[in-house]
């Protein structure tokens, strides 16, 4: 029968996947059609459905569900108005009203997302960020929110760029054949692609087919019916994709507009940028070619060829080849690296940089980057097994069909006969595997137990006539997923109850509730505990897409910035997938690190902060109403009166605990001295001899940052040290500021030496100088050098910077770090050059120590010694402090040194209120409360 | 056998049919019913891994043939790689270091590892190492979880997993960096892949917080904290009535329980003050320039000690070995590092009777190349390197296998990554064939199915 004459076996030639999807009937009268599948399967088993569930539960199941969000106190109630005039219309309405919102994309989309491993970096060592990235993801929120049919769905993603190559909106959908992981610096790279085909083949098996074809690869499916053939085959459609980097998120109207308006600029700067090129050419060629070099030489010979005598797999390499020898153009064959210092060519490149900055205001601003994927041309790339040239084909087992090809302008044309294939409407798997991961989402697994993979090692489907059903009605409605939605959420399997307790019989018949006698209990996902956790504070700010965002940002989770090396840390805790394969499914743990990231982290804390200056205003006392009013708006329902008082006896108990802390805990000493103890351990050989004591900077304190009055840096290079411990830094981004000399306004000179905190975009706890100068156009400009030095916390360190700009914007900042808590630590030493040239000095303000102007960048921590020193010391001399502007030490705990005072004065410290940091402490333990973790 | 059990979690997983829902959804995990534990000697693992890439060259490997033919090519006769920074034409580099043998078996080590001497007789060396990753991303995530590319459960997750936790209030698997610098490919480096969580690496730092939350959150006493959560118990059990089915609840009420023993227990265990001046002196804590690698040798003992299956010492995070320059003085410093350490290590885990159940392991995620690279330095060799492994029931003072004349290629009896992986399940007593994971329907192993155990 088998095209290619491979005898499969009976048992194989039955596997439930491969057979056409069935035509089922449901008779007429029985019901709602899901209850009619499920109830024959209860009843065969001698179980029932469980009651339904109340207004209050369902509404929050059916937001977490669609949304991923908590109800609003509003829409609970409102919900519960409708319920008690008739059920099923509130049903039906509710349903219609949250497939309407936007928030139905941002929660269904990181379904998709999870399953086309999307993530904004790279992965392997660089992880570099993929900014366009995000051009996919709104791609796919923006699909669920307009119910994009799923047959053009897979099209697109598989080849939007044949089937629109006009629509950028359309083509952004090929993303989906570069979210996989990229190394930047493979030299070989016959190997990477291969790597990289062979990836993008994995993916579209699982993803669109539900099967698991990467076990092919090497040998034919061990468990199921798949040969090595089909493998290549399926291959042979994916073989000529690559990943162009200068294409634009625009259409051709936006392209043809912005060549036309930047004519001017074009032709007015024709004569600069050209002289400008050829200064670099040579350094830029000679690195070019150092790179190119690098590749083994059979890789080299493909890349001299002419283009066009190329054939598709040689321009793939030749794209892997260029791809790394342009990165290393970009960041090595700078004007400032490849010129001479003090060179008439440096000079002459600096006076064109300056007249082209005349002309900026003719340019308009650039077009966006867009992220997709394409074919090297119209040739195919030739697939091989074992030496055998392969044909893009489809499963033997299923008939071995050959395809219809229609080349197209730039493309083979392949990906759209793979994507007509899989959405023709008899293609056995295609339909089943959507439905069947939309079944799973709603009610925690799929009908098919293995969503990526309908493989003969799985279990069968627990209800197959439900599946095909559900198959074939998504098909006949137009490959429509909201219609499913309704279906399947008006079901009274659906509105079962969660609240229903196993008997005997049911832990005997069906402990795991596969035949659905009851709703099944979830657990939120990470990204809808971050989301809650900001609903309820009131901090969650909506956006409408757009570039991805550093977490401390209150926007929804599928907006965070997803490195793969470097995962958010609360999303990561709760089981989001790290983006390296298809992951259909969420894992869920219960782990200690959880309890502790939720009891402990300062993340959780803020949130319970905020929800309780929402609830409580400015109202110094909670009363009863506002702890209902908290229960109400962190677990969607009204609480009990013994619930009530429960929380209220907390509040009187745990306000005597706060208040008197609160004091102690936040002000060591009213002198902000301390004697130096244990905490400078290590630290002797960088004190001097009288050293006794130390300064502690305490945000929150009223011991926050002091001045040395009249003492101002004047001078441009310089070196400022520190011996000093570092006990906390920001939950956000702000910078903990331990010396500046700055106003903190970035259109004035200054700098400031710190410490990034955890939300940074340049990773938390880096070493970090600010600087605000003039650049060698003589503009003003604000540059963050930042070290890659991490500093520990609470861990005597010396650190030091020297500062050393050059006129022609080559001048460097050279950080110092080193652990004094072990003897045995290096001293860290790292260069980083800027492209401030000079004016960093400030006129009028003093130094700072603990801050900077303003109160925001506080440092926490302790400080032993403070130098600064009006020239540039090398790695030798850092410590010989013979002429400083400042030395700061304290040699007598009892008095500060003459040289400082505290900002702010005498101010009293800033006390919490004990009440309000209890009300606190009380939404702190609904938020991490099972009662708003689980659907339960 | 309740995998989740400890520090990583009450994870009530499969394997005892409680969990709700899970990594395979209703299908069994094959674990239970497929692990025969046959008679392992080996109960915990010390991965000592020197980050970036060690030169077998100039350490276990001794070539004649390299000091003969250096300032040349490499001959024709080799087998060309394709290497890291494309410097495969450069000239040969011979190694500057003298060799003896050591010990009553003679092993063959370096002057780069003068003290090695000692524990000669303890150590079985391969040096017939192999992997795929010819850079730093590929070698180290091969070595840590036996694929190139990142997604997979680590070496010590699978340890995890398969043979379950002892500690009740310490992780199973615990990773000690000796610098702020991150390991290549960051955490995912010991992370579980597609396995729960609860059997990822634990990273333990200096300083006061050696786990990430283990202190209160600033300016909170541990009065008004404890009154904060015995309130949330109080809801949580509130909740817990009428839910019992559902024991997920009970096992996040008991994870509290569990953070707050290892807020006590945690700290202690990597506290290295009780330890006599002799014990410090024997793990060079006493000399600057050994002070931090054997710190972490010190406290992978007292962890092993305490129940900790899996230790990994990260020594040079951040490639530190890696030497494309200036090899000699990059390569002496390194081996000063961590030649006391690991000496005493070993001694000290013999002395206790820990060595025999304690399999040590040492090495790169790979080698360095006998060609030169910028003159004085060699690039990276993933096609033929040394490890070494000691303890754990493994015979010391052998050498197995062995690569060409020139230290390039593996020649006999290779052992690539995989075999290395199902190999240190072997000398755990699990079958590496049999210790499966279901994941999106397949059965998954830390081999990738292509793995062969060599007899050590």
């Amino acid at each position: 029968m088998a095209a290619g004459g491979h005898e499969f076996t009976d048992e194989q030639k039955a596997w439930w996947a491969v057979q056409p999807v069935k035509t089922v009937v449901v008779p007429e009268g029985v019901g709602h059609p899901v209850d009619y599948f499920v109830e024959r399967k209860l009843e065969e088993v001698g179980l029932k459905m469980a009651p339904g569930a109340s207004a209050v539960e369902f509404v929050r199941r059916a937001y977490f569900d669609l949304h991923g969000l908590p109800p609003t106190v509003e829409a609970v109630r409102k919900f519960v108005v409708a319920w008690d005039e008739d059920e099923d219309t509130a049903v039906a309405g509710l349903v219609e009203e949250l497939l309407a919102s936007p928030r139905y994309g941002e929660r269904w989309g990181q379904h998709w997302l999870d399953v086309v491993r999307y993530a904004d970096s790279d992965g392997y060592r660089a992880d570099d960020f993929r900014s366009s990235a995000f051009r996919y993801r709104d791609y796919v929120i923006r699909a669920f929110n307009e119910d994009k049919p799923y047959d053009e769905f897979v099209r697109e993603q598989l080849a939007g760029d044949e089937i629109a190559p006009g629509d950028p909106m359309r083509v952004a959908a090929t993303g989906f054949l570069r979210n996989g992981v990229y190394e930047w610096n493979q030299r070989n790279a016959e190997m990477q692609r291969e790597i990289m085909i062979n990836e993008i083949t994995n993916v579209t098996g699982e993803v669109f087919m539900g099967m698991g074809v990467g076990c092919a690869q090497c040998h034919d499916h061990k468990f199921d019916p798949i040969l090595q053939k089909d493998y290549f085959a399926l291959q042979a459609f994916l073989s000529s994709v690559y990943w162009p980097d200068d294409r634009y998120h625009a259409t051709e109207e936006e392209i043809s507009k912005y060549e036309k308006d930047s004519r001017t600029w074009h032709e007015t700067t024709e004569g600069i940028r050209d002289e400008m090129k050829s200064l670099l050419e040579a350094g830029a060629r000679k690195t070019y070619e150092f790179r190119v070099k690098t590749f083994p030489p059979e890789v080299q010979v493909m890349f001299r060829k002419p283009w066009e005598e190329k054939s598709a797999y040689e321009r793939q390499i030749s794209f892997l080849v260029e791809r790394q020898a342009e990165r290393e153009v970009r960041t090595l064959a700078t004007a400032e690296k490849i010129l001479k210092k003090g060179s008439a060519e440096l000079q002459r490149y600096g006076e064109l940089k300056e007249k082209m900055a005349f002309f900026k205001n003719l340019k308009p601003e650039d077009l966006p980057k867009a992220f997709v994927s394409t074919d090297t041309g119209r040739e195919g790339a030739v697939v091989r097994m074992k030496e055998e040239e392969v044909s893009p084909g489809f499963l033997e087992l299923l008939g071995g069909e050959v395809p219809e090809i229609e080349v197209r302008e730039g493309t083979s044309g392949r990906r759209s006969a793979l994507a007509e294939w899989l959405v023709r409407g008899d293609h056995p798997t295609t339909a089943r595997v959507m439905v069947n991961r939309i079944w799973q989402h709603h009610f925690g697994k799929g009908i098919a137990a293995s969503p990526n993979d309908f493989g003969m090692l799985g279990e069968e489907p627990s209800h197959p006539e439900l599946l095909d059903w559900l198959a074939g009605e998504f098909v006949k409605g137009g490959w429509k997923m909201k219609q499913m939605h309704r279906l399947i959420m008006t079901s009274a399997a659906y509105r079962q109850t969660a609240r229903f307790e196993p008997s005997n019989v049911h832990e005997v018949i069906d402990p795991e509730n596969k035949w659905l006698w009851r709703f099944s209990p979830k657990r939120l996902s990470a990204e809808q505990i971050r989301d809650a956790m900001l609903a309820v504070s009131g901090e969650l700010r909506h956006r409408d897409g757009g570039a991805a965002q550093t977490s401390a940002v209150p926007v929804r989770s599928i907006y965070v910035k997803k490195m793969r090396n470097t995962p958010d840390r609360i999303l990561q805790c709760f089981d989001s997938p790290s983006g390296f394969s298809s992951e259909p499914e969420r894992l869920n743990t219960t782990t200690a690190t959880q309890s502790l990231l939720l009891a402990n982290s300062e993340w959780p804390l803020a949130r319970a902060r905020a929800m309780a200056g929402r609830i409580l205003g400015g109202k110094e006392n909670p009363s009863a109403e506002d702890v209902a009013k908290a229960y109400r708006t962190a677990w969607g329902r009204e609480a009990s009166d013994v619930e009530v008082k429960a929380a209220v006896d907390f509040l009187a108990m745990q306000k005597t605990l706060t208040g008197e802390v609160l004091e102690k805990e936040t002000i060591p000493k009213m002198s902000g001295l301390i004697a130096l103890g244990d905490l400078f351990k290590g630290a002797e050989p960088f004190l001097p001899q009288g050293a006794k004591g130390a300064i502690s900077l305490n945000p929150g304190s009223g011991r926050e940052r002091l001045e040395l009055p009249g003492v101002e840096l004047k001078d441009d290079h310089f070196t400022v040290s520190a011996v000093a411990r570092l006990e906390g830094i920001h939950a956000d981004a702000r910078v903990n500021t331990l010396v500046s000399q700055w106003n903190g306004n970035q259109e004035s000179s200054g700098w400031a030496m710190g410490v990034t905190s955890a939300k940074s975009q340049y990773s938390p706890r880096n070493f970090i100088m600010q600087l605000v100068g003039h650049n060698p156009d003589g503009d003003l400009e604000y540059e963050v050098v930042a070290s890659g030095l991490q500093v520990p916390l609470n861990i005597p360190v010396f650190m030091a910077v020297t500062v050393d700009p050059q006129p022609n914007g080559e001048g460097k900042v050279t950080f110092y770090l080193k652990d004094l808590s072990m003897p045995g630590a290096q001293m860290q030493r790292v260069e980083v050059s800027h492209h401030i040239s000079g004016v960093i000095r400030s006129k009028g303000e003093n130094i700072l120590v603990g801050g900077r102007n303003g109160e925001a960048h506080l440092w926490h921590g302790t400080v032993a010694r403070l130098t600064v020193i009006p020239e540039v010391l090398g790695e030798g001399d850092l410590m010989k402090v013979d002429d400083p502007l400042v030395d700061l030490v304290v040699s007598d705990i009892t008095k500060p040194p003459s040289e400082i005072r505290w900002l702010g004065g005498n101010k009293a410290p800033k006390k919490k209120s004990p009440t309000r940091e209890a009300f606190a402490d009380f939404c702190h333990a609904l938020l991490s409360s099972n009662e708003f973790l689980y659907l339960h | 056998m309740n995998a989740g059990a400890g520090f990583g979690g009450v994870v009530l997983s499969a394997l005892t049919g409680q969990r709700l829902y899970g990594a395979d959804l209703g299908t069994k995990n094959p674990v239970v019913d497929k692990i025969p534990h046959h008679f392992g000697k080996a109960k915990n693992v010390i991965f000592l891994f020197m980050e970036g890439g060690p030169s077998h060259l100039d350490l276990f490997d001794p070539k004649p043939l390299l000091n003969k033919l250096a300032g040349k090519p490499l001959p024709e006769s080799f087998e060309r790689p394709v290497t890291a920074m494309g410097e495969a034409g450069s000239p040969l580099l011979g190694s500057k270091r003298e060799w003896k043998q050591h010990g009553e078996s003679g092993l063959w080590i370096s002057d780069w590892l003068p003290k090695h001497s000692a524990i000669a007789d303890d150590l079985c060396v391969i040096r017939s190492c192999v992997s795929d990753g010819i850079n730093h991303a590929g070698g180290v995530a091969q070595m840590n979880t036996g694929s190139v590319f990142g997604g997979r459960p680590s070496l010590g997750a699978w340890v995890n997993y398969g043979m379950g936790s002892v500690s009740e209030n310490l992780p199973a698997f615990v990773v000690i960096k000796d610098s702020n610098a991150m390991v290549v490919n960051g955490t995912r480096c010991w992370g579980s892949g597609f396995m729960p969580a609860s059997y990822q690496g634990t990273l333990f730092e200096s300083g006061t917080e050696p786990v990430a939350n283990l202190n209160l959150p600033k300016g909170i006493t541990g009065e008004r904290q404890s009154g904060k959560l015995a309130f949330l118990d109080q809801l949580n059990q509130g909740h817990l009535r009428g839910r019992q089915s559902n024991t997920e609840l009970e096992a996040r009420i008991q994870s509290y329980e569990l953070a707050y023993r290892m807020q006590a227990e945690a700290p202690e265990a990597i506290d290295l003050e009780s330890e006599s001046e002799g014990m410090k002196s024997m793990y060079g804590l006493d000399e600057d320039h050994t002070r931090v690698f054997g710190r972490q040798c010190l406290m992978a003992r007292r962890l092993v000690e305490r129940g900790v299956r899996f230790v990994q010492l990260y020594h040079g995070a951040g490639s530190k070995w890696d030497s494309h320059s200036g090899m000699e003085k990059n390569h002496s410093r390194l081996c000063g590092n961590v030649d006391q350490p690991i000496v005493g290590l070993i001694q000290d885990l013999k002395q206790r009777g820990l060595l025999d159940e304690t399999l040590v392991i040492w090495g790169g995620e790979f080698g360095r190349t006998p060609m030169s690279e910028k003159g004085d330095g060699r690039d990276h060799n993933p096609t033929g390197f040394t490890m070494w492994m000691a303890g754990g029931g493994v015979k010391g003072g052998q050498t197995i296998g062995a690569t060409d004349e020139l230290g390039l290629h593996a020649t006999e009896d290779r052992l690539h990554v995989h075999d290395l992986h199902a190999t240190v399940l072997d000398l755990l007593g699990l079958d590496h064939s049999k210790v499966v994971y279901m994941h999106k329907g397949r059965p998954e192993r830390v081999d990738l199915n292509e793995g062969e155990v060599l007899k050590l």
